[in-house]
């Protein structure tokens, strides 16, 4: 190798070193720049996609849709009636917890958000959603979607998705429960087993997320409810829906590792593929005087 | 002047439908396909310097883990610029190669990061083997778009690239 090429090969190399340091140094500043920039060229699309789904119901005759806005008139109400009893019940409990002076419990408010943007290279692990730091969106907040209904999940209405990783002001980053950049605390509903999240893999037909330093001592059922522990209220309610327990053979798939804790994989309950709409869950604390 | 709003326009609207088509789940390199005409009618310079600028945004807008982009567009420039010497310029059906070469550099390196640090899903590869196809398929198309497009603003083309920089060294 001669001294130019040498020359030109050092160049080169800390060419690439100077730009890695530099795009790491500079990497929110310039994901808030781009989102911002493309913000506007890309809500118009999603708008034209809701609108398009939205004629749909036009194709509905009358009947049908007078039949449907009465039902759902008759939930409202119910639901209306349902939330006026707890709100009491909320407030009963913050005024109960300040004068035993301990620590308010966080409240949770739902902001409704779309996706927004998903890399095909990471389909099921990562996507944006169309609320930001203007929603009071922050990183870590937890994101729930409706699941389908079926015998199964009678229970439970919504599921976790995943969390918060980072905010600009008019989108965020989800990474889900089948990405190793989301650590859940959780808790196995009928052993009382805790145990953490540790990403996911998504293979022919299922799909399944592993949970890892569970105590080797108890015992785990199949199909057994996995659910969000609460140990950080501040961020993660409890008792938040997360899949079942996945089987191998009849029996649930469990591993031991090293004799020390087991490992469990199980089936997420949010279809990642069909997945469009969800609710992101933003702690606030109970104002007494409100 | 309208050189630059052009090349401004090429990088944007690549981006956008590159972003646009991946949220469907499709994966098409556009933005690839415009370093590689810009890296071939300009210079590899400027198919350098605007290949970083466009891969960090892709990457800033997909919100990616790891800046690859910027560096797979280094060497799809490189790519552009070898295929203007080496290449056959003239033949639009001969580009299938470049189409697929590009769209593989700009595809795998990421997909062979999130499956190898990620952990995430290896029908991954399937999806580069189908970017890489329709890579080698839509460049030609591509390369015909811009290039009319040029030739009505009265740019610099594509076809013309090689003779241009041939007059250039005085030949």
């Amino acid at each position: 190798m001669n001294s130019s090429n040498k020359g030109n090969l050092i160049f080169i190399v800390i060419t690439i070193i100077v730009l890695f340091s530099i795009i790491h140094i500079f990497k929110r500043p310039l994901q808030r720049f781009t989102s911002g920039f493309y913000h506007p060229f890309f809500t118009p699309i999603s708008k034209i996609e809701n609108l398009t789904a939205n004629q749909a119901l036009m194709l509905q005759d009358k009947k049908s849709l007078v039949k449907n806005l009465l039902k759902l008139q008759h939930l409202n109400e119910s639901l209306a009636a349902e939330n006026n009893v707890l709100q009491d019940v909320r407030i009963e409990n913050a005024e109960l917890k300040d004068m035993l002076s301990l620590p308010a419990t966080p409240d949770y408010a739902s902001v409704f958000a779309e996706i927004y943007l998903r890399d095909p290279t990471e389909w099921y692990e990562s996507f944006s959603i169309n609320k930001g730091s203007q929603d009071n969106i922050k990183p870590g907040c937890i994101v729930i979607a409706r699941i389908p209904e079926s015998a199964q999940n009678k229970d439970y209405i919504f599921a976790v998705v995943g969390r918060i990783t980072s905010v600009t002001k008019n989108q965020s980053q989800v990474e889900t429960i089948i990405s190793r950049k989301c650590r859940l605390s959780i808790i196995m509903k009928e052993s009382r087993a805790p145990g953490i999240l540790n990403g996911g893999d998504v293979g022919g037909k299922s799909t399944i997320v592993n949970i890892t330093k569970l105590p080797a001592n108890k015992e785990y059922q199949k199909e057994e409810p996995v659910i969000t522990s609460g140990l950080n209220p501040d961020l993660t309610p409890p008792l938040l829906f997360l899949g079942y327990t996945a089987t191998k053979n009849g029996q649930p798939d469990v591993r031991k590792v090293n004799h020390l804790y087991v490992e469990i994989n199980f089936q997420p309950a949010v279809d990642f593929d069909q997945l469009r709409y969800m609710v992101v869950l933003i702690p606030k604390i109970t104002n007494l005087d409100e | 002047m309208y050189n630059s709003i052009f090349v401004f326009l090429v990088i944007f609207i690549s981006v956008y439908i590159e972003v646009l088509f991946g949220s469907f789940g499709i994966l098409l390199t556009f933005t690839a396909f415009a370093v590689f005409y810009l890296a071939v009618t300009h210079s590899v310079k400027i198919g350098v310097i605007i290949g970083i600028i466009a891969g960090i945004t892709l990457d800033m807008l997909y919100g990616r883990t790891m800046m690859i982009s910027p560096f797979s567009m280094i060497f799809i420039a490189i790519l552009g610029h070898y295929w203007l010497f080496q290449g056959e310029i003239d033949s639009l059906l001969m580009h299938f190669l470049p189409g697929a070469a590009t769209a593989f550099i700009s595809v795998f390196p990421i997909i062979l990061f999130n499956v190898l640090f990620l952990n995430t899903s290896l029908n991954n590869f399937i999806n580069c083997f189908f970017a890489v196809i329709a890579g080698g398929a839509i460049l030609p198309f591509y390369i015909a778009i811009l290039d009319h497009l040029a030739g009505i603003t009265g740019l610099t083309q594509y076809k013309t690239a090689k003779q241009r920089m041939l007059d250039e060294m005085g030949y």
